[in-house]
């Protein structure tokens, strides 16, 4: 990395420094109490006379101390300025004192008893966590060594204060203890768990250990590590300008003056660099400076001693991936030869590829390459233990040959509750049912191969299928419209029929305007390498209700208070805000009640007061640091902010009124020609800063966060106009959106999900997405680009099984 | 800089000139008001809460000895965060023959989104070298470094607060800058 991005990253990171407010409050707090004290007060010891360095240097105690008189004080201060002894005293007893751990006793003024029990509780509830989640940094480090020299060519060496001594083979490296290969040398270290690491010539590195797992330290050089399965944490390789984790792979990192330059040979590999998070497969390499140009993989890893193993490993993995990617997926299907064939009182419509062909494609080209190459035979023995996954694949593949191209599952409400389920696919093979004979099958599901039709169905009456009148219906007729687009994987159910079934009012369905809901269609499919994922929801009438509130696609200006840096944003274009109030109040008659009694005790009309000066554009992020205090911003259109500005005061008034014990304090500001207010909770439990701004409301927990959101605003530099965002917008004809929500939790959920497990999964998928929403006059569609785990058919099935429950 | 130097570095236009003391109700409103920024502005330079609230408290002592400057509101932001800027070269200036990163273990700021700990020790290192490389510029090219790159001013900004000409800024803040990088690059290359 250059000089001038380090600077400017450490400038950048000094500006964002952020100092909890009660930590200033109180600093302020003790200045004050110094500096308005009546000057009798202020005295200290006895005065004493100044006649050389010697008496001057008597005064630094009290100096440090904080309880030198002013004016000594200021002598002294004069004095150090012009005499070079007298400031080293000062600087050497402040070195002590800068040294101590904990806070200065006796200064802080008495701390609340009701604080202290809160702070007792707190810190009971949070040690457990607490010590997990930071064991690193609390618990002693693991004992033992970190790694073993192998195998020396040439001449290694340990790194010590002293010098550097010879390393034979066999020598033990323990923490943190720092191997350097001279010029034409080698060396391969194994590490504790098993891994190797294969270093280069003029390279140097130390291990290191902690609860969380092992890092090497890559200082300079370049080296090829085989990670061994990680029992326990996890393996990592850190230059000085990423951080490489690893899954149990071959890969190999160079690190250098201009940065460094990972390449995968075989697994995944996720390299993370300041906020971003690469994810890494076979073949993949990246570097952390554009001024580090790319070079192939046979030439990053050509000096090992493996190199030839590891040439073979990367063709094979290479071609395969190359071999599956041209290969055409499945085709968009533009009709379906067995919708005619669904049952009278379906609800519910699902409609895929068969995955046998894909399966059967990838399986074989793997059985070829292996016949082939002797690398790979090696790596499928050492990485397949039994024959679980093959036998399983070889199934699938088989029963798929039998069927069609698509496989339809239809569910209608049973006759005793629950529901009746129909799976069909076109019949390939006339020995099908023969086939199936040999598995055991469930008495509750039947099966019948009539027609060239495969039926497996809990409902004896759907086993010889016949066109009915499911084609008359309205379900019928949007699956037809979706099938004319083109469809790869689609769900489709009839709302209308489902909720008809519901145990809900039928009010408060109509307030909602979830009762006018006719239709539900789920869809994905792939275009030009990019997969769609899209969900229509179909309205009987006009929407109405809450099911209204999403407005017409619209320019959303509240994005641009938002950083291209967000890691979560969601937002909307919605109704007038006080049509969305009236819409509440026809819900419930207690919600009026309520609503009444509140601006009884507040004085303040919730739809002229509160509703009325807002606009409908709104958005809210998560954008900035996480730790220690989740920066988050929201933004509202507001086309009356006087009147805005008059009901906070006149709702923070009557809350102050009502809990006199509990106060909120409002402040405001001038700066720069612009008011900035600050609302905070008593004891600084709550605390927000908010200014009005070119027609929105800007609000974010401190002043440096709202300052940098008015200056995302003003230099463009904006979620909406950053490549990454818009690359993710979907194709659709709409020039705008309704709602949009997007996610970027990679880069804050990586290093979290390595403390908590749980999380791993939600982390594997760290990539950005994107959802867009759209609302027309009787539909709404939501539409995204990528794996989307809200819009996969697994969340289908759960949406599906939650709405079709009857008890 | 000495305290002097606070009017000197002003141009004519600039010139400030003092009230009486101010009444003790006038010191207490502008301190509740700005406190915050001074101590904000004086962590940025110091890196360490101790001297923040030192600086402050010199901010503070000056005024009330000196006089409340006869600056209009809205330009008494810019004028305090000056004083803080400058209070905490000083301290810096005074620290900078110690060879010592000073511990913050009651530092409640993490700047990026929690690393590994050994990279945010490192970063942490490199702001501190950072601070030190400022304090060893000159009175003038150190405010003017700090108020660009910590206080996130624009050079017109600087200019008009100095009295000086924005091309004198932009020479000045080009020669700290190559300064500082070239602390920076020692230091860096000391460590690998």
């Amino acid at each position: 990395m250059k000089q001038r991005e380090v600077l400017e990253k450490a400038a950048a990171e000094i500006r964002g420094e952020q100092v909890e407010r009660s930590v200033i409050d109180a600093a302020a707090a003790r200045v004050w109490e110094r500096i308005s004290a009546p000057r009798e007060k202020q005295t200290g010891p006895a005065p004493i006379r100044i006649r050389g360095c010697a008496d001057f240097q008597a005064l630094i105690p009290s100096y440090l101390d904080r309880t030198l008189p002013e004016a000594r004080k200021l002598l002294l201060e004069d004095h150090t300025r012009e005499c070079v002894a007298c400031r080293h005293a000062v600087e050497a007893a402040r070195s002590g004192d800068v040294q101590s751990i904990g806070p200065r006793p006796a200064r802080r003024a008495p701390m609340r008893p009701e604080w202290k029990w809160a702070i007792a509780a707190a810190l009971t509830i949070g040690t457990g966590l607490g010590i997990f989640a930071f064991r690193d940094e609390i618990l002693p480090v693991p004992g033992g060594s970190r790694a073993v020299v192998r195998n020396v060519a040439g001449f290694v060496y340990r790194v010590s204060d002293n010098g550097g001594t010879g390393l034979p083979a066999g020598a033990v490296l323990r923490d943190r203890e720092g191997v350097r290969t001279a010029k034409g040398s080698g060396a391969i270290l194994r590490l504790a768990d098993g891994s190797l690491v294969e270093m280069r010539e003029r390279s140097e590195l130390a291990v290191s250990r902690k609860w969380s797992g092992t890092t090497i330290q890559l200082r300079r050089g370049s080296v090829i590590v085989q990670a061994a399965r990680q029992r326990s944490g996890h393996l990592y390789v850190a230059t000085r300008d990423c951080l490489v984790s690893v899954k149990g792979t071959v890969f190999s990192v160079n690190a250098g003056v201009k940065g460094s330059r990972v390449s995968v040979i075989e697994g995944e590999v996720h390299v993370e660099q300041g906020r971003q998070t690469k994810v890494l497969h076979s073949g993949d390499q990246t570097a952390t400076s554009a001024q580090l140009e790319p070079v192939s993989i046979r030439d990053e890893v050509s000096w090992s001693r493996d190199s030839n193993r590891y040439f073979a490993l990367l063709g094979e993995f290479s071609a395969i991936q190359k071999q599956l990617e041209s290969s055409p997926g499945a085709p968009l299907r533009y009709s379906s030869k067995l919708l005619p064939y669904v049952p009278d009182g379906a609800v519910v419509y699902v409609a895929i590829p068969n995955p046998g062909s894909r399966l059967a494609e990838a399986w074989n080209l793997i059985q070829q390459r292996m016949q082939e190459s002797e690398a790979l035979r090696q790596w499928w023995n050492q990485h397949q233990a039994g024959a679980g996954p093959e036998e399983i694949l070889q199934k699938v593949r088989a029963f798929s040959d039998y069927l069609g191209d698509e496989i339809v599952l239809a569910l209608a409400p049973g006759k005793s509750g629950g529901m009746d389920a129909m799976l069909m696919a076109e019949v390939t093979r006339p020995d099908l049912m023969t086939y199936l004979r040999q598995f055991h099958q469930p008495n509750e599901i039947l099966m019948s191969a009539e027609n060239n039709i495969f039926v497996a169905t809990t409902r004896a009456s759907w086993l010889n299928p016949a066109p009915g009148n499911f084609s008359h219906g309205a379900l019928y007729a949007r699956i037809r419209e979706a099938y004319g687009k083109g469809v790869s994987w689609l769900c489709a159910a009839d709302m209308e029929q489902i909720l008809a079934q519901s145990v809900h009012k039928e009010q408060a369905m109509s307030g909602l305007g979830i009762g006018d809901v006719k239709t539900l269609v789920f869809e994905r499919k792939d275009l030009a390498g990019k997969t769609d994922n899209r969900a229509q929801i179909e309205f009987g009438q006009v929407r109405r209700g809450v099911a209204s509130w999403l407005a017409a696609p619209a320019p959303m200006g509240a994005l641009d208070y938002i950083s291209p840096d967000a890691a979560l944003t969601a937002s909307f274009v919605v109704k007038s805000p006080k049509s969305m109030v009236e819409d509440l109040l026809q819900l419930d008659p207690q919600v009026s009640a309520s609503l009444a009694e509140f601006e009884a005790r507040t004085g303040v009309n919730v739809l002229s007061d509160l509703a009325g000066p807002l606009g409908g554009d709104a958005a809210i992020a998560l954008d900035g640091p996480v730790l220690p205090m989740p920066s988050w911003k929201v933004v509202v259109e507001v086309y009356d902010p006087a009147r805005l500005e008059s009901t906070i005061e006149k709702l923070v008034a009557a809350w102050n009124q009502e809990k006199p014990a509990a106060p909120i304090h409002l402040d405001q500001e001038q700066s720069g020609g612009r008011t900035f207010y600050h609302i905070r909770g008593d004891r600084a439990l709550f605390q927000a800063e908010y200014t009005f701004s070119d027609g929105y409301l800007i609000a974010a927990p401190t002043r440096e966060l709202l300052m940098r959101a008015l200056q995302n605003r003003q230099t463009g530099y904006t979620l909406a106009h950053a490549p990454g965002f818009r690359s993710l917008l979907p194709n659709d004809p709409y020039p705008n959106c309704s709602a949009v929500v997007y996610q970027n939790l990679g880069p804050v959920i990586g290093p979290i999900a390595s403390q908590f497990p749980s999380l791993s999964t939600l982390a594997a998928s760290t990539a950005p997405t994107l959802v867009c929403a759209y609302g027309e006059p009787q539909r709404i569609t939501v539409a995204g680009t990528g794996n989307l785990p809200v819009l996969n058919l697994a969340a289908m099935g759960g949406i599906f099984g939650q709405l079709t429950h009857r008890p | 800089m000495s305290e002097g130097d606070e009017n000197s570095v002003q141009g004519p236009q600039m010139a400030i000139s003092r009230e009486p003391l101010p009444a003790p109700g006038d010191l207490e409103q502008i301190f509740r008001s700005h406190h915050g920024l001074v101590f904000r502005a004086a962590y940025r330079i110091t890196g360490n809460l101790d001297d923040a609230e030192d600086v402050l408290q010199t901010v503070f002592l000056r005024m009330m000895r000196r006089g409340r400057p006869a600056v209009e509101v809205g330009n008494m932001e810019a004028y305090l965060r000056r004083s803080a800027v400058n209070a905490a070269l000083d301290l810096v200036k005074l620290r900078r023959e110690s060879s010592n990163v000073p511990l913050e273990p009651l530092e409640p700021v993490l700047a990026d989104r929690a690393p590994a700990a050994d990279r945010q020790q490192n970063a942490r290192e490199i702001r501190q070298c950072v601070r030190r490389a400022v304090g060893r510029l000159g009175p003038r090219a150190g405010e003017i470094f700090a108020l660009r790159y910590f206080e996130g001013h624009g050079n017109s900004e600087i200019a008009r607060a100095l009295g000086i000409s924005q091309a004198g800024v932009a020479v000045t803040l080009h020669r700290a800058r190559r300064q500082v990088e070239k602390e920076v690059r020692l230091f860096l290359g000391e460590r690998s």
